[in-house]
Order: structure tokens, then C-alpha cells, then sequence
């Protein structure tokens, strides 16, 4: 028994910084994905794909999202296709599950407790739905499976022991503890919801199969599961991204002038794809007159280009200038005292002194 | 710091050249071309360096470059030799080509000090001063433009001041920089007012804008989804009605058909079965299977003999007729009667158990005195006999005595008492006699000499009686027994003595003992005699009253056995014997007699059965009769002797009848039905019909699966019944079958028409769908810009806040300074025309109070030479707040004098000279005028005039 097991795609996401067309091109790059998906089912030749929900996001989802789900998972048949709606697209009278006329091949769990259906002789894939965008209880609570064979299991919860590894703020929807699995008399879990792809013994989180934001690590995609006949998996991982995301730091230390910020953040670029987040670092000299709109241009040929200035020091001695008998020192005197928030006395201690050396470019990043 | 050489070993035109300078003041003149320019540029470079950093230079850096770098050669070196206030002497070396071979050295130590005043990469000499280059040069360099500018623009000034104090007079001023902050926040932030087209406003109206725009965007796909979920059910409505519909149809369909193929197939099959036409009838109800019929059915019914048992009702009659009549009396013992008896019998037997009579007793002659007499007597006696009376004695003796006489009279007894006493001793002795001879009489059993004994006891009695009575009366009779006597009496020994004497002479008298002890015998014997008396005369009454008792029952038992037929003369024990037994013998009778009120109705009863009995055997014997003539009337065959067997002949031959008929039947039943389902047809023609309702039946019920007829879930039951016919015809119970499919599709058609009005709704507003992600996008991104420019209005607020404070600061702290600065010298500098100045803190403006009539004014409006000699001591006044304390700034000049007329420049080199005398003063010049004064004005060591020649060198 081969198994595609995928979760979190999160179809029709908000990118909320970026621009309208980037974001635009970020969703058309999670169809794609599912695309992919689909394409390497066919290809393993799976007996079946299981998406452990968040497959998209209920309160944004247009009728186009929901024709062409249909459409993908219709060009998988015969192969079966197994949906466990999750917190996202959970499953009510209103979702987009329910409108949309799957083809034959596809099933939906639709209730909030683990429900079976049988994948092959002597293999039952247990499912669940959330049927709420919150409060989804633990589906293995005082669950047991009811029959011999190899038990497996499709939802999306958060495994307790997961949570610390995941990004901040991660809800724990529908918790479960890892032991749960075995206890419940299941020989393994197909789960979505952490984004971080995770292969524990029991259970799989295969991670969000295309970047949704920056910082995103580790091999996330599908995960082609083998089930042995002890119940066993093995599994593989392969990526279906299409969003190439890439975290680019450049060190601009003792920077005097813009072209060599410039020089350095063109070098940094080189090869790079898709959305770049550029950070830039050091200290620069205060005479630099560094703007947002001299670096961006750089990431033309970018799908997006994000640049983050903030962790750019100026390079003021202001010790030195604070004992200045000058109003410029008398300045940098005040604010120190004025026990500002770090980032925000970066902010005027650079307009002020940039105020004091007639420039005008005063925002700072 | 004091300068002490500059060597331009490559620097513009001059190699490997040197100045030197004096402590005081140090005037290099030369001609146009001399080289003082370079000289000023070198020397400026050797103390201060140029910045060495990453990336291009800046434009300032690339113009000094420009001037002043080697016209050959790739050198571009320095070398300044300075002193500084704490001793020591620093010779800097400056690598302006390469910026690499730079270096401070402390001469007297050899030290490398250069980081001491490492500065944007290289060494500069001013930071010992607390300046840097670029404030060393707007602080201590003074170039010719600057006093130009100052004389020509009177508010310079001001304007310079306020630079220094802002920034070392490096960049803007504070005003320049707060206009900066504020255009800036007007122009990138701008107000939050409704006509306002600046970013704050801007970023709120788009945040406004995307807020509606979301909202709409979610209100609008919330409808959408409400709709989807509207049209998703309007479609299951359709698709269940319609299935529905197809279902029925198919049902119907299929009913039909198998309806139509059994009513083919029956057809066929009564066919068969009559190929050659209608059969023959056969008449099922002819008169002798009716008969025989009615035979056997009489048979089956008949009733069973009735067996009687008992006597006849003849036999009833004649005993009823022995029966003897009702008798008089009592049946029974009356109550009244055996009551009587039985108080009888206990009255008698409570005579029979009395005990025997008591013995009589003896009486003692007592002298008519009782017991307690007897004893009050002894007492007065004994109280003689003792020496000494006690309380106690007296005590015991004076109720006693209280009955003796005080003065007895012995035999003194009236005679009424002697009356009693004769009476009493006559009755006692009569009655002891009679009872004596009653007693010997019943000891005898001698019958009736009760009366006797009564006449006895009463004597008897009445004789006690009066001898109490005579003993009473004489007791009562005796003297001195009252308390008053006693007392009168008592206490006295004498009297006591007397009283002895006196119960003594009376027991004499009386013939009674005189002693105490034999008055207490015989009181002893009295009162013994007295309780038998009591018992005898106790038993006496008794007895009289128990016969009395059964005298009175007998009577009364006597009185009813007389009433009640039985002589009295037979006594209570034979008469009541005798009731008892004509009681017995009455109820005999009456048990008997009383037979006679049932016997009759008995016999009624009797005859009946008898009447029935007889019915019976007449009704058997008919139906008998019946068996055997219709046997032969039926035909039988040879009628058996026996009727059972009759009866089973005719059973077999009814059988062989009804198997006749009913084949019949069946025949005619099977064409009529044949002919029911042709209906004027063919049989091809209803075997054309099934098949073509078969194949209906099929296409409608393709893909139904098992779903394909459920007619009972649509509300009209198809109940496939037998019909009369044989065939199963499929009927409903609530209508017609067409007329239930027609409501169904119709519903179906509206479910589905209202499934494709939703649908088409749901098309038309995806459509026009707007997108909520990207209108959240939108509010993010205008979030985004609110915060941005929001950051930015605070950072600039605080920032312009934070810098106003800091000038007011500056400028508070820095007016006194100046003031005193340019105080000392106004009144030489003014040739006394003003003797006070003045500096405004806000703006650090100056004002100058004039020696005549006292008036303030404004220093802007002084003459150009007051105004560069005022300029020139701020300028030295805000070098001496600005550098480090203990340092002393050197003062560079270029050509201060060149547009000044000869008495501004006198003024002017004056006061240069003057300020020599506190710092080092160097002016480079190529006024002659300069040149002469300075020829006229140096004479000591502290000052040095310079001539450059052609080449630059010094001469």
C-alpha cells in the first residue's frame, strides 16, 4: 500500500506584505503545487492521497479555488483521493467541501470523530473532520479502533510534544499526545498542521508542501508513504514547492557610500529566484544616505523583493557627539535619557542628526 | 595647541617644504600663486587628516582631492609638528594618497599615539581639541568668504553662531534642523485633517477605504457561501424529487409490467388448460345432494339419548303422599327452658357442696361482760400489784379502765338487762336444741327438716343476739370512763389503790376471777366463744339462703315444663327429661313433613325430563329413519345394515359429489377469467403488451439499483393484491398511481427550476465576486502605511521636541560665554562706541549698548568692521566653549582682510594680534597692507611674519 500523504497548503492564503501582484503570484504558486501533488501521485502510482486538511482557507476561498479543486482531484481518479478538512477549511453547511460536486473518487470525512473507511483487505484509514474553527477536541480521545488489520489514521491536530518546534503563535487545535496513537490501537497517523515537516514513529506532519512565509526550514512537501504489512511506514519525502523563498542577510559594515550597498546586496542576488527578503546588517557611516527605494530596484526580476533596513546601524559615535558642548550633543544627551524604546530612539537619534547635517531623508527604516 | 611646522612633503605644487609657525602669531604673506592656499590646505590636512572609509568619497573629499593632491608623482604626504597644552609634542604624519602610512607620534616618548585621535580612518590632530576635521575647519579656519559674507549680510551673524552652536558649526543650524524636522513632517506626514492630501491622511483614508472594501468583500463572500450552501440543498431537493419521481415511475412501471406478464401468462395458461372452449356445468345444488346433505347434517347433529336416573315422578307422588303433617311444639329445647334447667342445676349443686355446720360453742359465765371488759378489768387489777405506775402503764390501763366503773356496783344489773339475758339464754338454748336435732336429722338424711333447721338457727341467733346486746348494754352502763374522770383520778396512788379495790370487789361480785391473770383466761375464753358463735350463725344464713336459691329455680323450671305440655308432678329432673324427648321427637316429624314443600316441584321437574328424554329418542329414530331412505334414494349401492355404515356410505358419496362439482366450477371459473383477461383480445396481443411494459419498465428502472421500487416510501402504497381474477394488479391505496407520479415530477420540476435559479444566482455573484484575500491585503498594506507614517509623525514630534530642548539648552549655556566674550573687547574694537553687549539665548542674537544715551542695538546693524571683529570674537568665544577643556585652538585665517579698506584691516590685525596673545593666531594673506602691519607690529618671539616666494618656500 502506497500512500501521498500532504497537508497545509492553505489554498487562497493572504500574503498581507506583499504586493497585490506578488501575492497574486503566490496563490496561482500554491495551485500549482497541488498540481504537482497530483502529478507525482500519478507518477508513484499511489493508492490513494491523503491531505490532512488546511487544504485551503475557508473565509477567502473563491468559487474559482473551488472549481479547480475539483478539477485536481478529479484528474487523480481512479486513484481515491481521503480529505480531512482541519481549522482552516473546516467543514460546516457552508464550506467549500460541501458545494463542491467531487468526482466519485474523492472522500470527505465529515464528522468530527474517527471514522473509517476501509483502503484495501485488512487496511482501515480512520478519519475526522473539524467541524469548528476552534475548540476541535482530541479526536483520540477514548477512541479505539473496533477491528483487526493495519489501522492508520488522516486529521489535523497538534501533537503536544510538536508544539515547541513550530511557528510562533501555532494554535493547538484538536491536541493529541503522541502515545495517544498506539494507545487508540492505530499502527500510524497521517496529520497535518504544524508546518514544520516532522517523521515521528506514529505519526507524519509532512509540513506546508509551498512556502507560505520566510524562515520556513526543513524539507517540507509530500510524503510518500509505504505501508508494510507488520503496519509499518516508510516514508520518502519529496518537494513540490514552487515558490523559491530565500532569506538573504548582507553585512554592509563600514559601508561609506550607497553604491557600495548596492554592489554588495547585486552580488547577494545573484541566483536567486522567486521572493528574496533581503536584511541588511552592520554599521554604516552616517554620512550614507540609504533608502528603501535604492535597493529595491535590485530585485526587478524578482517575483518579490522584500527589504528590511531596521537592523542597519548608522555608524554614530554618540558618546563622543553627546559630549559635545553643540545642540547636536545636547540632542543625543536628551534622547538617551529619555529612555525611549531601542528601536524607536534609533529612529530619532537618526532623524535628529541627520536633521543637524541638513539632510532631508529623516525616515529611517 | 600650538603649531610649531607644517612640511608639505607632496602637497599641490609644494615639495618637501616646510613652515614653521611662532606661538603668538604667525603671518604668511605671499603673492597670488605663492602657494598660500596650498599652505592653508596642507596645513589643514597635516593636522586633521582626511577620511579613509569604504566605497566612494564624498564629494567634499573628492573636490580637496582634486585641489590640492601632487600634480605628479603618487605621493601626497604631510607632516605637522604641534604642541599641545599638556606638554607634549606630536608630530603627525599624513598619507593622503594611500591613507595607509598615517601616524601620531608622541617625539618625546616615540609613542604611536595615533589612536588617540583616530578619526573616520585616519589620524586628525583636532581631536585632541575635542573638534574634529570637519569642525575643526568650521570652527578654527576663518577664510576670507566668511568675513565677506558676514559684512555683507548682517544676519550671518547671528546665523553663524547658531551653526556653531548647533553643530561646531559643521552643518545646519538647530532653527535649519527643526524647519527640516517640521517640513519633513508636513510634507511626509502632514495633518489629520479632512482636506488634507498629505500620507497621515491618505493612510487613513485608505485604511477606511480597504476596511469597507474587506468588509463588502466578506459580507459579500459570506452571502456567496449562504447562497452555495442555498443552491447545494435547492439541488438535493431537485435531485430527491426527481429520484424520487424516477423511482415511482419505475415502480409503476415495473408493477405494471409484471402485472401485464402474469396477466399474459395466465391467459396462456387457462388456454392450455380449455383449448376446446367453455366446459360443460355441473349443477352442484340438486335436490338429493340437498337431502343428503340435510341427512347427514341432522346426523352430525343429532342429539344424544337422554339416560334418566333416580325415582319416576310416580314414585315421587306416592311417597309424597306417605308424608305425615307439620307438628305443634317445640323442635327444640327452648332457650328459656335449658336456661332454667341449668340455673336449677347449679342451685343445687351449690347446696350439695356446702361445708358441714361448725361446731357449737361453749359461752363462759362472764357476768355479762365481753372480752374487752373482761381485759379492762384485768388491767385495773395489775396496776395495784406493781410499786410504781409508768407513763406507759398508765398509758395501756387508762382506755381500759375508762370502761370500769368508779363506783361498782356488783351484781348491780338492771333489769332490762336481766331481760336480755333470760332472752338471750332462752333463744340460745331453743335454737341450740332445734339445730341439734336438724343437724342429726340431715346427718341422717331425713328429707324436710330444712324448716326445722331454720326455725333452729333463728332461735339460735336471736338468743346471741340478745346476750351482746345484754353484755353491751351492761358495759356501756359502767361508771368512770371518762377522761375527765381519769384525770380527776389519775396521777394520785391512792386514787389508784381505790380504783384496785373497787374492780376486785367487783369481779367478786360478779363471780368472775379476781386476779388479773384469770380475768385475761376467761376474756380469752370469751372471745373464742364469741368467734365461734359468729361462724356457726355465718354458716346458718349461708345454708338458708343457697336452698331458698334452689327452691326458687325448681319452681321456675317446674312452671315452664308445665307450660309446655309436661306434668309438674314429675319434678324438674323427670319433666325435663321428658321435654327434651318430645322436643326430639317433634323435630322428626317436622323434618320429614317438611319434605313435602320440595317433592312437588321435584316431580314437576321429573315429568319434564321424562317429556324430553322421550323427544330425544323420537328426534334419533327420525333422523335414523332419514339416513336410510336417502341412502336409497342417493343410491348408494347396496345400504349396509349397520346406520354407521350408511352414514359413511353417504359421507363417501357427498365427497364424490363436491369433487365433481367443484371441478366444474373451477372450469367455468377458469374461462370466465380467460376471458376477463382477453378482454375481446388476443392472447399475442396481452403477451405484446408485458413485453413492451417490460422493457418500460426496465429503461426506467435502469441505474435505480435496488432503489428502484420503494412505492410505500412515497406516500401511495402499491399494494400488488389478488384480485378475483387470479392476476396481481397493481393497486394504491391513496389514488391513483399516474396521479401520484404527475405531483411528483411537478414538484420535481419546481425543485429543479428553483436548484438552477440559486445555481445561476450563485454564477451571476461569483462573478462579480470581489476577492477577500487581496481586499485583506489591501488592509493590510494600508495598516502597514498608517503605521509607517504614524511611526514616523511620532518619531519626528519626538525628535523635533527633543531638539528644540537641546538648543534652548545650548543656547542658554552658551550666551553668558559669548556675552563675556565680546564684552571685553566691544568698547576697543568699537573705539568706544559701545561699551555692552548682549546675546540673546533663543537665537543666540547680539546686541550692543552704545556709550552714548545708553540705547541697545541690534549688532546686525553695526558697521562692517564691527560686525567681522564681533564675528571674529564669537567665532574664537564658541572655539573656546566647543574644544576640549585645557586646549587652547589654534586660529587659522585666509585672507581675512583682502575686502576690508585699511582701517577695517588695521582694526582687524589688531585684534588678531591681541587674540595671539591667548592662542596661536596664523593668517595667511596676500594684502600688502597685511604685510606692512606686520612688519610695524611684530617685535618679539611670539609672532612671525612668513614671505612666501614664488615656488611657495618660505623666504
Amino acid at each position: 500500500m502506497k500512500l501521498l500523504h500532504f497537508s497545509d497548503l492553505h489554498l487562497d492564503a493572504q500574503f498581507g506584505s506583499a504586493s497585490a501582484g506578488s501575492a497574486r503570484q503566490r496563490r496561482e504558486d500554491l495551485r500549482t503545487t497541488l498540481g504537482r501533488i497530483v502529478d507525482l501521485a500519478l507518477d508513484e502510482h499511489v493508492d490513494a492521497v491523503l491531505s490532512g486538511g488546511d487544504l485551503y482557507e475557508h473565509e477567502r476561498i473563491t468559487p474559482d479555488t473551488a472549481a479547480f479543486l475539483r478539477s485536481a482531484f478529479a484528474r487523480l481518479a481512479p486513484i481515491r483521493a481521503f480529505l480531512a478538512p482541519g481549522n482552516h477549511d473546516w467543514f460546516g453547511p457552508t464550506s467549500a467541501y460541501r458545494q463542491i460536486d467531487w468526482s466519485s473518487n474523492v472522500h470527505v470525512f465529515q464528522e468530527d470523530r474517527l471514522r473509517p473507511v476501509e483502503l484495501a483487505p485488512a487496511i482501515t484509514l480512520w478519519g475526522a473532520a473539524h467541524r469548528a474553527p476552534a475548540n476541535t477536541d482530541d479526536f483520540l480521545g477514548g477512541f479505539r479502533v473496533d477491528r483487526p488489520g493495519i489501522n492508520l489514521a488522516l486529521f489535523h491536530g497538534a501533537e503536544r510534544g510538536g508544539l515547541p518546534f513550530q511557528e510562533q503563535g501555532k494554535a493547538p487545535h484538536a491536541p493529541f499526545d503522541a502515545p495517544e496513537i498506539e494507545r487508540a490501537g492505530l499502527d500510524h497517523a497521517f496529520v497535518g498542521h504544524f508546518h514544520s515537516p516532522r517523521d515521528a514513529v506514529r505519526h507524519t506532519y509532512p509540513g506546508n508542501p509551498n512556502p507560505l512565509t520566510f524562515g520556513e526550514t526543513g524539507q517540507r512537501g509530500a510524503v510518500i508513504a509505504t505501508i508494510g504489512p507488520d503496519g509499518l511506514v516508510d516514508r520518502r519525502r519529496v518537494t513540490v514547492a514552487v515558490s523559491e523563498v530565500h532569506d538573504l542577510t548582507v553585512d554592509v559594515s563600514g559601508a561609506a557610500d550607497r553604491q557600495t550597498i548596492r554592489d554588495a546586496v547585486a552580488l547577494g542576488l545573484v541566483g536567486l529566484e522567486g521572493t528574496v527578503r533581503l536584511t541588511l546588517t552592520g554599521e554604516i557611516e552616517p554620512g550614507v544616505e540609504l533608502a528603501r527605494a535604492d535597493i529595491e530596484p535590485l530585485g526587478d526580476g524578482l517575483q518579490r523583493f522584500v527589504v528590511r533596513l531596521d537592523r542597519v546601524r548608522i555608524g554614530y559615535d554618540l558618546a563622543t557627539i553627546a559630549h559635545e558642548p553643540s545642540v547636536r550633543g545636547q540632542f543625543v544627551t536628551n534622547v538617551a535619557a529619555q529612555g525611549l524604546d531601542p528601536d524607536f530612539e534609533r529612529r530619532v537619534i537618526a532623524a535628529g542628526l541627520r536633521a543637524l547635517d541638513g539632510r532631508t531623508d529623516l525616515e529611517i527604516d | 595647541m600650538r603649531i610649531e611646522r607644517v612640511t608639505a612633503h607632496a602637497f599641490g605644487p609644494l615639495h618637501d617644504e616646510t613652515l614653521e609657525f611662532a606661538p603668538g602669531m604667525t603671518l604668511v604673506y605671499g603673492r597670488n600663486e605663492a602657494g598660500k592656499s596650498s599652505w592653508h590646505a596642507a596645513l589643514y590636512a597635516g593636522l586633521c587628516g582626511v577620511r579613509r572609509a569604504k566605497g566612494q568619497p564624498l564629494a567634499e573629499d573628492r573636490e580637496f582631492r582634486e585641489q590640492h593632491k601632487p600634480w605628479d608623482g603618487e605621493r601626497w604626504e604631510t607632516e605637522v609638528l604641534l604642541r599641545l597644552e599638556d606638554g607634549r609634542r606630536i608630530e603627525l604624519r599624513q598619507d593622503l594618497a594611500g591613507r595607509v602610512a598615517c601616524r601620531a607620534t608622541d617625539i618625546g616618548l616615540g609613542l604611536d599615539v595615533s589612536a588617540e585621535v583616530m578619526y573616520e580612518g585616519s589620524p586628525d590632530g583636532s581631536r585632541w581639541l575635542g573638534l574634529d576635521r570637519r569642525a575643526f575647519l568650521a570652527t578654527a579656519c576663518v577664510d576670507q568668504a566668511e568675513l565677506l559674507a558676514v559684512a555683507q549680510d548682517p544676519n550671518r551673524l547671528q546665523e553663524h553662531m547658531q551653526r556653531a552652536a548647533a553643530t561646531r558649526g559643521t552643518d545646519a543650524t538647530a532653527v535649519e534642523a527643526i524647519q527640516r524636522l517640521e517640513h519633513v513632517r508636513r510634507e511626509q506626514v502632514g495633518a489629520d485633517t479632512a482636506n488634507s492630501v498629505k500620507p497621515l491622511r491618505r493612510a487613513r483614508r485608505e485604511i477606511e477605504a480597504a476596511e469597507r472594501a474587506l468588509g463588502d468583500a466578506r459580507e459579500r463572500h459570506d452571502a456567496f457561501l449562504a447562497l452555495s450552501a442555498s443552491a447545494e440543498a435547492a439541488r438535493g431537493r431537485a435531485e430527491a424529487a426527481e429520484a424520487e419521481a424516477r423511482r415511482l415511475a419505475a415502480g409503476v412501471a415495473d408493477s405494471r409490467a409484471v402485472a401485464a406478464r402474469a396477466r399474459a401468462d395466465r391467459a396462456a395458461a387457462l388456454l392450455t388448460r380449455h383449448p376446446d372452449g367453455p366446459p360443460a356445468g355441473l349443477v352442484s345444488g340438486d335436490h338429493v345432494s340437498q337431502r343428503v346433505a340435510a341427512a347427514l347434517d341432522a346426523w352430525e347433529r343429532r342429539p344424544s339419548p337422554v339416560v334418566l336416573g333416580g325415582p319416576s315422578a310416580d314414585v315421587l307422588q306416592q311417597e309424597l303422599a306417605r308424608l305425615p303433617a307439620e307438628p305443634t311444639g317445640d323442635l327444640a329445647p327452648a332457650q328459656v327452658v335449658v336456661r332454667a334447667k341449668a340455673e336449677f342445676d347449679r342451685r343445687q349443686e351449690a347446696l350439695r357442696l356446702l361445708d358441714p355446720p361448725p361446731v357449737q360453742p361453749t359461752v363462759p359465765m362472764t357476768a355479762g361482760l365481753d372480752a374487752a371488759a373482761l381485759l379492762d378489768l384485768a388491767a385495773r387489777l395489775e396496776a395495784t400489784e406493781s410499786t410504781e405506775s409508768t407513763g406507759a402503764e398508765r398509758r395501756a390501763t387508762g382506755p381500759a379502765g375508762r370502761l370500769l366503773p368508779r363506783t361498782a356496783r356488783p351484781g348491780g344489773v338492771g333489769r332490762r338487762e336481766q331481760a336480755l339475758w333470760v332472752g338471750a339464754g332462752t333463744a340460745a338454748v331453743s335454737g341450740s336444741l332445734v339445730l341439734a336435732g336438724v343437724l342429726g336429722g340431715a346427718l341422717a338424711g331425713t328429707i324436710g327438716s330444712a324448716g326445722w333447721a331454720v326455725v333452729g338457727l333463728l332461735c339460735l341467733v336471736a338468743g346471741l343476739g340478745l346476750a351482746r346486746s345484754a353484755a353491751h348494754d351492761r358495759a356501756r352502763r359502767l361508771p368512770g370512763t371518762s377522761e375527765a374522770d381519769w384525770a380527776a383520778t389519775g396521777g394520785d396512788r391512792a386514787d389508784r389503790e381505790t380504783d384496785r379495790e373497787t374492780a376486785r370487789a367487783f369481779a367478786a361480785q360478779a363471780g368472775l376471777p379476781t386476779t388479773s391473770a384469770g380475768l385475761r383466761e376467761l376474756a380469752e375464753a370469751r372471745r373464742g366463744a364469741d368467734a365461734s358463735e359468729v361462724r356457726l350463725v355465718t354458716w346458718i344464713q349461708l345454708e338458708a339462703d343457697r336452698r331458698a336459691a334452689k327452691q326458687a329455680a325448681e319452681s321456675t323450671l317446674v312452671e315452664l315444663l308445665a307450660a309446655r305440655d309436661v306434668d309438674p308432678a314429675l319434678g324438674p329432673e323427670t319433666g325435663y327429661e321428658l321435654y327434651l324427648a318430645n322436643c326430639q321427637s317433634r323435630s322428626e316429624l317436622a323434618r320429614q313433613a317438611s319434605r313435602a314443600a320440595g317433592l312437588g316441584p321435584a316431580i314437576e321437574t321429573r315429568r319434564r325430563l321424562e317429556h324430553n328424554a322421550a323427544e330425544v329418542r323420537r328426534r334419533i329414530e327420525t333422523t335414523e329413519t332419514e339416513l336410510w331412505q336417502v341412502a336409497h334414494l342417493a343410491n348408494v349401492g347396496e345400504v349396509p345394515a349397520e346406520l354407521a355404515g350408511v352414514v359413511a356410505a353417504l359421507h363417501a358419496w357427498q365427497s364424490e359429489r363436491t369433487s365433481a362439482v367443484a371441478l366444474a366450477e373451477t372450469a367455468l371459473g377458469d374461462w370466465g377469467e380467460l376471458e376477463t383477461l382477453l378482454g375481446g383480445r388476443t392472447l399475442a396481443a396481452l403477451q405484446a403488451d408485458a413485453e413492451r411494459l417490460a422493457h418500460r419498465a426496465a429503461d426506467l428502472g435502469e441505474d435505480l439499483g435496488d432503489s428502484a421500487i420503494a412505492l410505500d416510501q412515497i406516500g401511495a402504497t402499491a399494494d400488488l393484491v389478488a384480485q378475483g381474477t387470479g392476476v396481481r394488479q397493481p393497486t394504491f391505496e391513496n389514488g391513483d398511481p399516474e396521479r401520484h407520479l404527475a405531483d411528483l415530477e411537478r414538484r420535481a420540476s419546481t425543485a429543479r427550476a428553483d436548484a438552477e435559479r440559486t445555481t445561476g444566482q450563485l454564477t451571476e455573484m461569483a462573478l462579480g465576486l470581489p476577492s477577500v484575500v487581496e481586499a485583506e491585503e489591501r488592509r493590510a498594506a494600508a495598516t502597514a502605511e498608517l503605521e509607517r507614517v504614524e511611526l514616523l509623525d511620532r518619531v519626528l514630534e519626538t525628535t523635533l521636541t527633543l531638539l528644540r530642548q537641546a538648543e534652548q539648552r545650548v543656547h542658554r549655556d552658551l550666551a553668558p560665554i559669548l556675552n563675556a566674550s565680546i564684552a571685553a573687547r566691544l568698547p576697543r574694537i568699537s573705539a568706544g562706541r559701545y561699551l555692552e553687549a548682549a546675546v540673546n539665548p533663543a537665537d543666540l542674537a547680539v546686541r550692543v549698548k552704545a556709550a552714548d544715551g545708553g540705547q541697545w542695538r541690534d549688532a546686525r546693524r553695526l558697521s562692517h568692521g564691527t560686525r567681522e571683529q564681533i564675528h571674529l570674537l564669537l567665532r574664537v568665544a564658541m572655539t573656546e566653549q566647543l574644544v576640549t577643556p585645557g586646549e587652547i585652538a589654534p586660529l587659522l585665517l585666509d585672507e581675512v582682510t583682502v575686502q576690508s579698506d585699511q582701517r577695517r584691516a588695521t582694526e582687524l590685525l589688531d585684534l588678531l594680534h591681541d587674540l595671539s596673545r591667548e592662542r596661536q593666531v596664523i593668517l595667511f594673506t596676500h594684502d600688502e597692507r597685511a604685510l606692512a602691519w606686520a612688519r610695524q607690529a611684530f617685535a618679539g618671539p611670539a609672532d612671525r611674519l612668513v614671505e612666501l616666494g614664488a615656488a611657495g618656500g618660505a623666504v
